[in-house]
């Protein structure tokens, strides 16, 4: 009894994990304005405590990017960072009130990977929603 | 077969938290934080993890800006026969047809060939259907779509949109397996679409060679399914990362500019990857290969 109590438990702790990412999502693309296109893919993970979701993209030069990252339905959740292939850090969210949004100039092309985690003073756990656009 | 009162109250709490959940509209209130949830949850919701991390592919549309700046002229019949998507019977066909197919349609857009472009839009939506994903999809993006057909920018940002709602509702239904073979399909199909470019034009003959991490991302990717149908293209697409081992970018840091009240960085690292014609020829042989293996 105790184990089928614990898979259901698991089980819908997964679907609300699920189902609260895909609310975000629609809340982050409001950051994705009309003159920027999506790459198309959804990025977002369930975090906990000091959880850091990564991902590498390629950024290729002569393109401007929209970066957006939330958590919760409030802006600033979400901190995230962008590093070049030799960990260099090229820009954190942090040093600017955790802005949920930032706007990226590609002079050559680059594979870059961009971090979030939660900003720990705001949220303990949640999803992680990350957006890519680029500027037509 | 009688059930004990506290497990019919743990279904019953179980019920109202899924009522709850999907019942209600998202919360407006501007003070709400990221809602709890339990720590022994998931650390990962419906992404697709390669070691760890998310894979994220070049949208097609990218390069299908590229393609139409060189100036090549716009040719129908590199793009997929509409008539073979009914043919593809397994899910996997479907997603990676469903791929090629948004990729055509960014193709076309920006060549603003309206009638061509509402055919493909057809056969996405289709497609999307067979997957089942197209009823999850707002209604309302899809009509939009369909009354700005012509409208070149309109069709790149809203199907982005499409695409992006499709790889969402797939991830969240442990279909993400599927929503790789979207992306895998939809470059296969932009890069096959750039080689006439790609022939005369350095800029997109460079772009091409930039694939490299996409390439490994995806090989990676496909190396993780068992099905044995997907053999054939396993083997050509880790033959393909063998040929963009050869375009490492030589990669020099610099530092970034920000200006904060514009809200923009600017990454000023220099970087070039340098592909001749015979490098192009080699990756054209094989991308040539593995659109055979998923469009046949």
């Amino acid at each position: 009894m105790k184990k089928s109590i614990l898979t259901l438990l698991i089980a819908v702790s997964t679907m609300l994990g699920y189902s609260q990412c895909d609310s975000l999502a629609g809340i982050c693309e409001k950051h994705i304005t009309k003159n920027y296109i999506t790459d198309g893919q959804a990025y977002r993970a369930l975090l906990n405590g000091t959880e850091v979701a990564e991902f590498k993209t390629t950024l290729f030069g002569g393109n401007t990017y929209r970066i957006a990252a939330c958590s919760g339905t409030d802006d600033g959740n979400l901190v995230f960072k962008i590093y070049d292939q030799e960990k260099n850090l090229l820009f954190s969210s942090v040093e600017f009130s955790n802005t949920p949004y930032w706007d990226f100039v590609i002079e050559n092309t680059m594979v870059v990977t961009i971090e979030a985690n939660l900003d720990n003073t705001r949220s303990s756990s949640g999803c992680a929603v990350v957006i890519i656009g680029f500027k037509r | 077969m009688k059930l004990r009162p506290a497990f019919i109250g743990t279904w019953i709490v179980l019920i109202a938290l899924l009522f709850t959940q999907y019942g209600c509209e998202q919360p407006t209130n501007s003070n709400t934080k990221a809602p709890l949830l339990d720590s022994n949850s998931v650390s990962s919701a419906g992404t697709i993890k390669l070691d760890g991390q998310i894979i994220s592919i070049p949208s097609p549309t990218q390069l299908a800006i590229l393609v139409e700046q060189s100036k090549v002229p716009f040719r129908k019949e590199l793009m997929h026969d509409l008539a073979k998507r009914e043919k593809y019977l397994s899910e996997q066909k479907k997603a990676l047809n469903l791929g090629v197919y948004g990729a055509d349609l960014a193709y076309i857009a920006n060549y603003q060939q309206g009638q061509i472009a509402n055919d493909y839009f057809d056969a996405v939506g289709k497609s999307a259907g067979d997957l089942e994903i197209l009823d999850h999809i707002d209604g309302k993006l899809v009509s939009r779509i369909s009354n700005n057909i012509s409208e070149r920018d309109s069709v790149l940002r809203l199907s982005a949109q499409f695409f992006q709602a499709a790889d969402r509702y797939l991830k969240s239904n442990e279909r993400a397996d599927l929503a790789g073979l979207v992306l895998l399909g939809g470059w296969v199909e932009s890069l096959h679409l750039a080689m006439d470019a790609g022939a005369v034009n350095d800029d997109v003959r460079n772009r091409i060679g930039e694939q490299k991490h996409a390439c490994e991302s995806l090989s990676e990717l496909l190396n993780k399914f068992t099905d044995p149908s997907m053999s054939d293209l396993q083997k050509q697409l880790n033959e393909l990362k063998a040929i963009y081992t050869n375009f490492t970018p030589k990669y020099v840091y610099g530092k970034p500019i920000t200006d904060a009240k514009e809200k923009t960085t600017y990454f000023t690292s220099k970087s070039t990857v340098m592909l001749s014609v015979e490098d192009l020829a080699k990756v054209k042989v094989k991308i040539e290969a593995i659109r055979q293996i998923i469009t046949q």
